[in-house]
């Protein structure tokens, strides 16, 4: 058998955990945001905003993190290519979040267009700015972001077993300065203003959009670590 | 590790041995089928290959003979040659070294002959 | 033809710490090999490197003729079952045998279950969750039922009694009867598989002191012991591993020159008493040997 779609079927394996586990998070918060908006209504007009489905962003951010140290050392020790199981990875990865990117468009259309906001006016799924234009930019934000931060976790996992914690707390330090000098930088030359235009000139689909080479620098990255690591 | 093996000599020698006991104690006969090397290597827990030259050690000795697809067979005579063998043996370990220990303690043959008939009396 | 293994200069270093110290060694085809030394010999570092796991820091390492790096046609054909291999958390024994028969092309799944069986391993149970002893026997079971051709087993058998250790060594010899591959068995238990073993590979300090036909090496060495003038005059002239004396007495291990000489004869002859000495004790003299030898050279 051809050793990417093993490891593509080792990922997809535990379908309870890797299908079912973010859902209840981000479930069980939409539930308590549902009750607390059942229960005490805002005032009129008002509505229910909720940032609850960051949620799931965050999981994938930790997924990230953890594929790696699950599932890296298991392959390795199988006698599996650190290419096959870097791409095995990816695929099995890009295949479950566009499931999670449709799933999260479908109910954003259910609660925007079909229940109107459950009735009781809570905007969870389908959020001003987030879900505005194209029907199509409700399938294509998640999916890009969930893509960017399973990226992100993953390239910081990696960068961890291939350089170890003495380079960890090296990047860590310096990202920090350069982030810092960043900042100053900016404050310094005044440059917070035309940043907020181009934002807010922006919509969330070119947002999100923008992330993409920033994705496929983390996915290189990891590529890259993933390649020189030992046990 | 299975029935023990002397750690002094090859193994594949003391295979040879064990087949060569049971030629002649009559549990293997002649034209009869000697054990598989796989079976052999299981039962001694040795190595297949180890086994596999004990076998071989007794083709080259006229003791086995191998049937084309079947296996390994006791050939006709094997008895006899496995004894010759043992008694060649026989004579370089007990006899001479006997007559090296009877020398020293200055037994004379006459007494050894005696000694040898007591021995069978008993 | 071409060895299945073949290692050129083969050297790793950590710093200024080598681990593996330019050695040489071919491992041929479809025969068992022992790779025998203590912990931290650099036995774990060989195979690693074998496998592409840990990289070479100079000469080389060729496996079916290739080198193992990132090459499918090196990786696709060994099963390295190590001690330390790590397994997803939430994994059963299922998933974990199902993920090896996805991997191993030569995996037979009826052997693997029939193994399981053998073993008494719970197929639902998640592998954090197994005791030491049946981690091995999931270890045991991927090398077994891989039939890679070059199968490699890394001290697999922590935590297992000697029951259990056993079955192992009868369904390796079983199986590579009716299946035969080449098996690099790394152990520290010597005296246990010192019959499986047709070829052994003694690694100490990093260097490779034996590599030799196990039988070759059978009745090679021997103990001689006797009064003190007596043994002496015998071992002068011969190689002398180890020697320990009490009062007017004294022990020496001594090695046969080549491999039709027979000095256990000659001490027999001479009133010495003789005894055989154990592949295991064999191994253990010629590393306190070496390790004398490298103290004297310092």
């Amino acid at each position: 058998m051809n050793r990417i779609s093993a490891v593509i079927r080792m990922q997809l394996r535990k379908k309870l955990l890797v299908f079912a586990m973010p859902w209840l998070i981000l479930g069980s918060s939409f539930v308590v945001n549902l009750l607390i908006a059942m229960t005490s209504p805002m005032p009129d007009g008002e509505g229910f905003y909720t940032g609850g489905i960051a949620s799931i962003f965050v999981y994938l951010l930790i997924q990230g993190i953890i594929t790696p140290i699950q599932t890296f050392p298991f392959t390795l020790g199988l006698g599996i290519h650190r290419s096959d199981y870097y791409w095995g990875t990816a695929l099995a990865t890009t295949y479950i979040l566009f499931l999670f990117s449709l799933g999260l468009f479908l109910l954003s259309i259910i609660e925007g267009t079909w229940t109107d906001h459950w009735g009781v006016d809570l905007h969870f799924f389908d959020l001003p700015y987030w879900s505005d234009g194209s029907l199509l930019n409700r399938w294509w934000n998640p999916f890009a972001l969930l893509l960017n931060q399973f990226w992100l976790g993953f390239m910081i996992s990696s960068f961890f077993k291939r350089f170890g914690k003495t380079g960890m707390l090296i990047a860590t330090i310096a990202s920090i300065v350069i982030g810092t000098l960043g900042l100053y930088i900016v404050s310094y030359q005044n440059w917070w203003p035309s940043i907020g235009e181009w934002f807010s000139n922006r919509t969330m689909a070119e947002i999100t959009l923008w992330t993409l080479p920033v994705t496929f620098v983390f996915a290189a990255l990891s590529k890259l670590f993933v390649r020189r690591t030992t046990l | 590790m299975g029935p023990s093996m002397d750690d002094n000599r090859p193994i594949f020698v003391q295979i040879a041995e064990r087949i060569e006991d049971d030629i002649i104690e009559g549990t293997l006969l002649e034209e009869a089928q000697a054990p598989s090397t796989t079976h052999i290597a299981a039962f001694y827990r040795i190595n297949p290959a180890t086994a596999a030259k004990g076998v071989n050690l007794l083709v080259d000795e006229g003791i086995l003979y191998k049937k084309r697809g079947i296996g390994m067979f006791v050939a006709t005579g094997a008895r006899q040659i496995a004894v010759n063998k043992r008694k060649e043996q026989f004579y370089e370990q007990y006899i001479i070294t006997m007559i090296r220990e009877a020398q020293r303690l200055g037994i004379t043959t006459d007494q050894l002959k005696e000694m040898i008939q007591k021995g069978e009396s008993n | 033809m071409t060895p299945i293994i073949e290692a050129k200069n083969l050297t790793k270093q950590y710093g200024d710490v080598v681990t593996v110290d330019r050695v040489n060694f071919k491992v041929e085809e479809n025969k068992i090999y022992g790779l025998l030394g203590r912990n931290g010999a650099g036995k774990t570092t060989i195979m690693h490197m074998l496998t592409a796991q840990q990289f070479v820091s100079s000469g080389e390492i060729r496996v079916f003729g290739e080198l193992p790096f990132e090459n499918n046609n090196v990786l696709e054909r060994i099963c390295f079952i190590k001690e330390s291999q790590k397994y997803p958390d939430n994994f059963t024994v299922r998933d974990v045998l199902d993920t090896a028969a996805d991997v191993y092309r030569n995996w037979d799944r009826a052997y693997a279950l029939s193994l399981v069986e053998k073993f008494e391993l719970p197929l639902k149970r998640q592998v954090k969750k197994l005791s030491r002893g049946m981690l091995s026997a999931v270890g045991i079971i991927i090398g077994l039922a891989s039939r890679a051709p070059l199968t490699i087993f890394d001290e697999p058998y922590l935590g297992l009694d000697a029951v259990a250790r056993q079955m192992f060594y009868d369904s390796l010899l079983a199986d590579y009867a009716e299946y035969p591959r080449t098996v690099l068995l790394s152990t520290h238990l010597i005296d246990e598989v010192s019959n499986l073993l047709e070829h052994v590979l003694l690694i100490d300090g990093g260097k490779l002191l034996i590599d030799e036909e196990a039988e070759a090496l059978r009745g090679r060495v021997y103990t001689v012991s006797g009064p003190k003038a007596a043994v002496e005059v015998f071992a002068s002239g011969r190689k002398v591993l180890d020697s320990q004396s009490l009062g007017g007495m004294i022990q020496m291990t001594i090695e046969n020159g080549h491999s039709d000489e027979l000095g256990q004869d000659e001490a027999e002859a001479l009133g010495l008493s003789v005894t055989p000495v154990s592949l295991q004790q064999l191994c253990v003299s010629y590393m306190k040997r070496h390790t004398v030898s490298n103290k004297e050279g310092k």
